[in-house]
């Protein structure tokens, strides 16, 4: 070895440099890989965000319908996950050559999520109405490392994220009381003005549940009152997962349902909450009999000479009085006495539950308001009819002679004949409480939400499907004839009771995130 | 001392290596903890925005848009900008996440109608609002910006987009 050489082998010193040149190799690793696995998390969490977004907006769109999962895919997509998109989620940490949107997203449906697991794929476009739970991924995105390639790693590799969402299904500020309906896009619009007849079926009957068919949902943890009938809506959600049919009648209700209109009994007096109480407009086929006589020349009277000789007191007097229902008045002329009418096609039975929307407005408006013509409503419905009235109380909703039970013997004094009768008054405005005045909190009296399912073919206590919930204008309170009829006129999707969509205040479909 | 002695003077030779290797070790450290730092701004940044993103998303849908048009009260829009900046409600003083984060470096866009009409949507007649709550030129609070190894007036953005769904 040449003594140079030999020298350089030995010297000690600068020993420091080529020491630190083989470290600096690691000190810059160490320092890249904290750098870059803090890129990797920043990214993953950039992922985790877009997926999370995306899973929330498809879930929205999972409602039952057939083309839920296709629906659901380009919400999620054409929103949020497109580049030309302005409410594109991205990721900016990600320097690959994906581009800044997080797009290429993987959809993957379930039938259900149970015990923090997904239940059975629906892989078919064509059964989305069984898709219920929505699985989105993203495709791999990489990070190409800044400083640890100096000790061979390249890439973080594709790095995933995914999310799982799902619609929860609430109720709010509703009564327990579901209708069924035969058709699965319930309640549109179009359906205004239409009757509703909803007959309650006896639990002797065991045939099917049958569309119009109403009845009571099972709340988990909501008390039965008996009364629901008669309630106002509380303000309060329930869960509406896996809701059942609660078979069996209560007596109770129908008394509920008539203070609404006006007809309290010991038991359901008006309460300060609403409950119990009755409409400003309460025309009913129901009068209160007073008594009075007439003098007529005549042997048999007419309602013109009862109407001419006796007049009705404006205001009930106090005192026990009762209500009498027009069936059991000796005199009376139904077609100008009656209130609001189910449509015509109920009546010639062309129509099985709903109607089509017309109703004898003739009939009813000659009868209570000579002169007024049918077609100064625009819609010419019955709850049109109604608001119409109430915007005039004391004008069009005064009391009304509509009949009296002859004398059977009338005395004849002279030319005369003194009839001892008993006559009938209607009050349309309510008598025996105060009338509980629709407000920006509190809906109108004679309108019920209620909700429209399919429970076609279900009987006894089963799980039945919500479609909507919508307000039907109730016409007259309970026959007690027919208990467990409810003649209705449907006014459309429920509304709140300012009058603001109803969307998502009594139905609540959440899109939650469950992983 | 002979003046000559100090250059073969082998004493003190690691310690003068030391100077020599000293700037680039800073370098590295500092750099180190400085794009560490950053990262982990610009990941606060994406939680943060993505809060209020989440949180708009939960706005009642009647409350934010009517026909579509923006009617939501603007107490809510400086909620979610609170929200976004603080991570909290409660408290208006709150310091922000990232120290300097301002107000008015939060922007909150909701877009009526941005989304689709179908699904849940369907009930509401229209279709649904999207909200974009976004971190605009957020000053980059540098831990070792006096020392010029990183650029002190270095601003930062996140954005995240959120479907009004309500709670």
């Amino acid at each position: 070895m040449a003594p140079g050489l030999r020298h350089l082998a030995r010297d000690q010193g600068g020993n420091v440099s080529p020491l630190y040149a083989l470290v600096l190799m690691v000190l810059i690793a160490l320092a890249g890989i904290g750098f870059d696995y803090g890129r990797m998390v920043a990214m993953q969490s950039e992922l985790q965000n877009a997926v999370d977004q995306a899973a929330l907006a498809a879930a929205t769109q999972l409602d039952g319908h057939e083309d839920a999962m296709i629906r659901a895919r380009a919400a999620a997509v054409n929103t949020f996950a497109t580049a030309t998109s302005e409410f594109a989620n991205i990721t900016r940490i990600a320097n690959d050559d994906g581009g800044r949107t997080v797009s290429g997203l993987n959809f993957t449906f379930y039938e259900s999520y149970a015990d923090d697991a997904p239940g059975a794929e629906v892989t078919s476009d064509a059964d989305g109405g069984n898709a219920h739970v929505v699985e989105v991924t993203t495709t791999g995105r990489q990070v190409f490392y800044a400083l640890t390639p100096v000790i061979g790693a390249i890439s973080s590799g594709g790095m995933r994220a995914s999310a799982m969402a799902m619609l929860k299904k609430a109720g709010c500020n509703v009564p327990s009381i579901m209708v069924c309906v035969d058709r699965s896009d319930f309640p549109l619009p179009a359906e205004e003005g239409k009757g509703l007849r909803m007959r309650w079926k006896s639990s002797k009957d065991v045939t099917p549940l049958a569309p119009g068919n109403w009845g009571f949902l099972d709340i988990e943890g909501v008390r039965d009152s008996q009364y629901e009938m008669g309630e106002n809506a509380a303000p309060r959600c329930f869960n509406l997962e896996n809701l059942t049919t609660e078979p069996g009648f209560r007596n109770t209700e129908p008394d509920a349902l008539n203070t609404r209109f006006d007809m309290p009994t010991n038991k359901l007096q008006c309460q300060d909450n609403g409950d119990f109480c009755p409409s400003e407009n309460t025309r009913k086929n129901y009068a209160v009999a007073f008594t009075g006589t007439v003098i007529s020349p005549k042997s048999t009277l007419t309602i013109a000479d009862v109407r001419a000789a006796l007049t009705c007191p404006a205001k009930l007097p106090a005192g026990k009085q009762t209500w009498v229902p027009f069936s059991s008045i000796g005199v009376i002329d139904r077609t100008a006495s009656d209130s609001f009418t189910l449509d015509n096609c109920f009546f010639t039975n062309t129509c099985t539950y709903l109607g089509d929307g017309t109703w004898d407005i003739d009939r009813y408006l000659a009868g209570h308001h000579p002169g007024v013509l049918a077609s100064s409503f625009t819609k010419g419905s019955r709850y049109e009819v109604y608001q119409w009235e109430k915007a005039n109380k004391a004008a069009r909703l005064g009391p009304e002679l509509v009949g009296f039970n002859p004398d059977s013997r009338p005395r004849l004094s002279g030319t005369n004949y003194r009839h001892s009768i008993t006559y009938h008054c209607s009050y349309s405005t309510p008598q025996f409480s105060s009338p509980v005045i629709p407000s920006d909190t509190q809906k109108d009296r004679r309108v019920l939400t209620v909700g429209a399912a399919k429970c076609e073919g279900i009987s006894g206590r089963k799980q039945v499907e919500l479609l909507g919930w919508m307000d039907v204008f109730l016409l007259d309170p309970s026959d007690p004839a027919d208990p467990g009829t409810i003649r209705a006129e449907v006014i459309g999707p429920a509304l709140r009771p300012d009058n603001l969509s109803g969307f998502q205040y009594f139905g609540k479909d959440r899109a939650v995130l469950i992983r | 001392m002979n003046p000559l002695r100090a250059l073969t003077d082998r004493t003190g030779a690691a310690a003068g290596e030391l100077a020599l290797i000293l700037p680039l070790m800073i370098l590295l450290l500092f750099g180190g903890l400085e794009g560490g730092h950053f990262i982990w701004t610009q990941h606060k940044l994406t939680e943060a925005v993505r809060d209020g993103a989440r949180y708009a998303g939960r706005l009642e849908v009647t409350q934010v848009c009517r026909d579509g048009a923006l009617i939501i009260d603007p107490a809510r829009i400086a909620e979610i900008k609170l929200l976004t900046r603080t991570g909290q409600l409660e408290d208006a003083a709150k310091p922000p996440l990232i120290p300097g984060w301002t107000s008015d470096e939060v922007t909150v866009a909701i877009t009526c109608g941005g989304f689709v009409d179908t699904g849940i949507y369907s009930e509401l007649g229209e279709a649904g609002p999207v909200a974009v709550v976004a971190a605009v030129g957020v000053p980059y609070p540098s831990l070792f910006g006096a020392l010029g190894i990183f650029d002190a007036k270095f601003r930062m953005n996140a954005h995240a987009a959120a479907p009004v769904i309500g709670l």
